[in-house]
């Protein structure tokens, strides 16, 4: 290189060194933006992951505590059969909804039994009630000659509808409680319509009543 | 903070360290850049992309004493200037040169003040302004400018030769006569 061509390069060189008035800062902020682009995604995947993770443990955990509240049902189920002599379970089914249908008091059942009113025997119309209505009729016919005598004929009592007794859970936790009443468990929907009691079940409860514990 | 401490916090990809070697060095290599390719905001694109690069290549890089650091961000800019102008500036035009013809002497121009050495510089067409600059300034051979514009070496000694004639007209048309 050539001495002037020397002078030169160290002349251009030096006024490299001299301070310049450009738009640095503008370009470092473009230069650290895709840094920051980078970041924020990071952030993004981050938070994806972290929300990701939070729903797998709820979910696990979820998991964990209806395992936990089956185990329990069950084992409740398991001693509420060995403490119950007479409990029917009728399904094995744990997830289900139970609760006792029904425990009939003593009282209840002699309420219930007399459920059909028997009409009245022909005697008693013949000894009583006749006399009674030609003593009617007499008085009717004093103030209304004019006027036929009505005969009324007695009729049968109409049955009335029986109405079952549904206990909730706290009245039949505690007839769970006592080895006296049986209750069975309410699995569907038919079982809680409404249905009159037989003279069977009352037997059955009457039944139990009279056992000795 | 040394120049070895600095590379080794940009090689930890620190960004305190990147923000320190940008504002030391950002200055002459935008002026470098800006020797290349004239405008402002080209030159601004390329010390950008430079860094850039510089930040992702660091970590291979081996310092070698003092100004090894600045060297190695200087090459890489000036590669980056060549990039940006081959993709818009044709060098490969064949062009033959009377070898009877004198070689020019820079004598008047090296006496210039810098400032105006360089305005004539820019002042130059780009392909001999590309040669002069990698020729003059940056000191690489004919056989490495040819490399690096992917030119013929004859290609590149016309380039220059012309460059420098260049200068001296303009020179000469600006009432410079130093040294008569």
């Amino acid at each position: 290189m050539e001495h002037s061509e020397q002078l030169i390069q160290h002349k251009l060189r030096q006024l490299e060194s001299q301070p310049v008035k450009w738009n640095k800062q503008a370009t470092w902020l473009r230069l650290e933006k895709p840094r920051r682009k980078r970041i924020s995604v990071f952030a993004y995947a981050a938070a994806a992951l972290v929300i990701v993770v939070g729903s797998w443990v709820l979910y696990d955990s979820m998991k964990f505590n209806s395992s936990a509240l089956h185990d329990r049902i069950a084992a409740l189920e398991i001693r509420l059969a060995q403490a119950g002599d007479k409990l029917i379970l009728a399904s094995p089914d744990p997830g289900r909804m139970c609760a006792p249908e029904m425990a009939v008091q003593p009282q209840e059942i002699q309420r219930v039994k007399p459920r059909i009113k028997p009409a009245l025997p022909s005697v008693l119309i013949a000894d009583q009630l006749k006399p009674a209505i030609d003593s009617t009729q007499r008085t009717t016919v004093a103030l209304q000659p004019q006027e036929q005598p009505t005969v009324t004929e007695p009729t049968a009592a109409v049955e009335r509808p029986s109405i079952p007794i549904i206990l909730g859970r706290s009245q039949g936790a505690a007839y769970a409680r006592s080895k006296r009443f049986s209750f069975r468990l309410i699995l569907s929907d038919p079982d809680l319509t409404e249905q009159p009691i037989t003279v069977s079940e009352v037997d059955i409860v009457a039944g139990l009543k009279q056992k000795p514990n | 903070m040394t120049e070895s401490e600095l590379i080794h916090l940009c090689q930890q990809a620190s960004p305190r360290g990147q923000q320190e070697l940008f504002d030391r060095w950002a200055d002459s290599l935008y002026r470098v850049a800006l020797r290349y390719v004239k405008t402002d905001v080209d030159a601004e694109d390329i010390v950008m992309m430079s860094f850039t690069k510089a930040f992702r290549h660091i970590t291979s890089f081996r310092p070698q004493g003092e100004g090894s650091l600045h060297a190695w961000l200087r090459k890489i800019v000036v590669n980056e200037s060549l990039g940006w102008l081959r993709r818009r500036h044709n060098f490969n035009m064949v062009e033959s040169l009377d070898d009877t013809l004198p070689v020019p002497d820079l004598n008047d121009v090296c006496h210039l003040p810098a400032e105006d050495i360089l305005r004539l510089v820019m002042e130059l067409p780009a392909g001999y302004r590309t040669v002069f600059n990698l020729h003059v300034v940056e000191g690489y051979s004919h056989q490495e400018i040819a490399e690096q514009l992917g030119i013929s070496e004859s290609t590149a000694r016309t380039q220059l030769f012309k460059a420098k004639a260049q200068l001296k007209k303009m020179l000469i048309r600006e009432g410079f006569q130093y040294g008569t």
